[in-house]
């Protein structure tokens, strides 16, 4: 479609720059990760389950709908994990499929009527969804309530000839299940029906003018994100092989979308850049300053104002002024040769 | 018990002295939004701010009629302070934009506090002339809690007057209703919007203070309450006075009954509320007429 509009002089697609940022990440992180300390390793494990988070909150962003709860998909993945491994002793792959389902269930049943709304609505709703969620284990005497619940384990993969118990190999299957997460993502966005979530997100009232059925659409987002995002959850269960409610509260909501604000909503590369930005800068800062939330609600609100698209946003805004710069310039050109 | 009519009697009290403090938070919430489509989620910062404020004056041995006079005030200058420094830049932006810098707002402002004033929470403590229980069509019901009930009765009336009888009320509610043609008309929108942000800061302000004695005031109060709030204009529809009435009582009683009910789930209850009000209504209640039609 662009190739035809815009003539043959074309910088890359959105998607080619999309691909190759990612590509890059991808191997800048593999070679620091096979570099780094044991310690940075535990980091790296948390910087690409909240990548796989961010993917699931962004993907859900392509159908124009901004969740403000979605750790309550992520807790709910993390304590039906745990509550499959744990308390019905059941075989940890199961209690990973358990928590997918789960996921999706809680997407398709709560979506029922949370996509009937959109924007700020939409934000206030699935907000006080997940708190409804985090509460429910804050008191559960189930899941021991607030203390939360140890003993998680990690998922056994001795019949693939590695274990998870070693920090570094964890660390690495985080980032290559992020890996492949975001390129099913990448692929499924490049299909038909991600083709529909945009024009959704571009217009809703006119997809549904022209006849397709926005609010099972947006409900079958919802549910792929729920689903993901359980998925993420449940990995973090493992990771530190603990449950706690803080794995539903509003902060890892609020902080899964700042990760994907910073780094460009509806980029999908660019929640994994944000996130990992979010995990180390976390990191640093709380281990060097004494008040460091004080540091990090600054820092979100420079980045609020002085770059409101995010990191990958900026950079396919510039690429998009640059294509619109060559297109003007090859426009009279054309319209020469018509006359 | 529910049925011992003075026990039912003294939770019908409290739920309504609950909804007068949502009330308080919800309206200058939803006019905010209603007005600029600005999702100002600091709006309990101020109201925490405000709390810690008149504890601050309290200590220096004012009373509380001191603090519900000066602390709002002090708090919606600080509150306006940041609005016209951070929050005025990001009017018209993305809502997502608003969320990541108000949220910023919460966690530097929540930090500041905890550095004044320690981790701990703190106390107010009720005026003297409201300490002890009042008789009540033959029962004894706290003077203090029937005071907020009061004062937010007071206040109701008062946005009513407001918005319904005067021309800024006029301007406002053409404003939510249609802001571009309202503009065309030569009304200063931004003024408007101004004025509106300042009184909702405001009465933010002073139900910090009027909830201090009860709830007590420590760092997180903010988000505990801003959910509550925002669940109250899912309810009630954005930028309606009608709606943030109707919303705040229902979420006050569903708050308080579900408490006694159903203990183990009582935000199970107002969540269940309001899963009712999105599947009948999705746009709440009663929402100002252009929210309506979404």
């Amino acid at each position: 479609m662009s190739s035809a509009s815009t003539g043959n002089r074309k910088i890359i697609s959105a998607t080619q720059l999309r691909l190759i940022i990612g590509f890059c990440f991808a191997l800048a992180a593999l070679v620091a990760q096979t570099f780094s300390g044991a310690f940075v390793q535990e980091l790296v494990a948390d910087a690409a389950i909240l990548s796989i988070f961010a993917l699931s909150l962004d993907f859900l962003a392509r159908s124009g709908l901004v969740s403000f709860g979605h750790a309550g998909f992520f807790g709910l993945g993390a304590y039906a994990f745990g509550g499959a491994a744990v308390l019905l002793e059941l075989p940890a792959w199961s209690g990973m499929l358990l928590a997918i389902a789960g996921g999706v269930i809680a997407g398709i049943l709560v979506g029922s009527f949370v996509v009937r709304t959109s924007g700020a609505f939409f934000i206030m709703v699935t907000l006080a969804m997940a708190e409804m969620f985090y509460s429910f284990v804050f008191r559960s005497p189930l899941f021991n309530g607030a203390d939360g619940m140890g003993g998680v384990p990690r998922l056994d993969t001795t019949m693939f000839g590695f274990t998870l118990e070693d920090p570094s190999t964890f660390a690495l299957a985080m980032m290559v299940l992020c890996f492949v997460i975001w390129l099913v993502l990448e692929l499924v966005s490049a299909s038909p029906f991600g083709r529909v979530l945009d024009a959704i997100r571009q217009n809703d009232g006119r997809v549904a003018a022209l006849g397709g059925r926005v609010f099972y659409y947006r409900l079958a987002a919802f549910a792929a994100s729920g689903g993901i995002g359980a998925l993420a959850g449940a990995l973090k269960a493992q990771h530190t092989n603990f449950l706690s409610p803080d794995l539903a509260s509003w902060f890892l909501s609020g902080d899964v979308l700042i990760a994907v604000v910073i780094g460009g909503i509806g980029t999908l590369i660019g929640g994994i850049i944000g996130s990992t930005l979010l995990v180390f800068l976390k990191e640093v800062l709380s281990s060097h300053v004494g008040h460091w939330y004080f540091m990090l609600g600054a820092i979100f609100v420079a980045v609020a104002l002085l770059l409101p698209k995010g990191i990958v946003g900026t950079v396919l805004a510039i690429r998009e002024r640059k294509q619109a710069d060559l297109d003007a310039a090859a426009r009279p050109a054309d319209e020469d040769e018509r006359t | 018990m529910i049925t011992d009519p003075q026990f039912l009697a003294e939770q019908i009290l409290n739920s309504l002295q609950f909804a007068m403090l949502l009330f308080l938070l919800a309206i200058g919430l939803s006019v905010i939004f209603g007005l600029m489509d600005y999702l100002n989620l600091a709006h309990g910062t101020v109201y925490m701010t405000s709390a810690y404020l008149a504890y601050s004056i309290a200590q220096i041995g004012g009373s509380f009629w001191l603090s519900l006079i000066f602390a709002p005030i002090a708090a919606t200058a600080l509150g306006m302070t940041v609005y016209f420094l951070l929050l005025k830049r990001a009017e018209g932006a993305d809502h997502l934009v608003q969320v990541l810098l108000t949220v910023g707002i919460i966690y530097a402002g929540t930090d500041i506090l905890r550095l004044i004033y320690g981790d701990l929470p703190k106390g107010l403590s009720q005026p003297d002339i409201l300490k002890g229980p009042v008789t009540l069509f033959g029962f004894a019901y706290p003077a203090y809690r029937l005071f907020i009930i009061g004062l937010g009765l007071a206040i109701m009336v008062a946005l009513y007057f407001l918005l319904e009888r005067t021309k800024l009320g006029a301007l406002v509610r053409a404003g939510v209703d249609d802001r571009e043609t309202t503009e065309t008309m030569g009304v200063n929108i931004g003024a408007v919007f101004t004025l509106v942000f300042t009184i909702g800061t405001y009465l933010a302000g002073v139900a910090g203070v009027v909830a201090a004695p009860i709830f007590g005031v420590y760092p997180g109060m903010d988000v505990s309450i801003i959910i509550l709030v925002l669940i109250v204009i899912v309810v009630g529809g954005l930028g309606s006075l009608k709606g943030a009435i109707l919303g705040s009582l229902l979420i006050g009683f569903a708050d308080t009954f579900g408490k006694i009910l159903l203990p183990q789930l009582a935000m199970v209850i107002i969540y269940a509320v309001m899963a009712i009000v999105l599947v009948a209504r999705p746009t709440g209640l009663l929402p100002a007429r252009r929210f309506a039609g979404r």
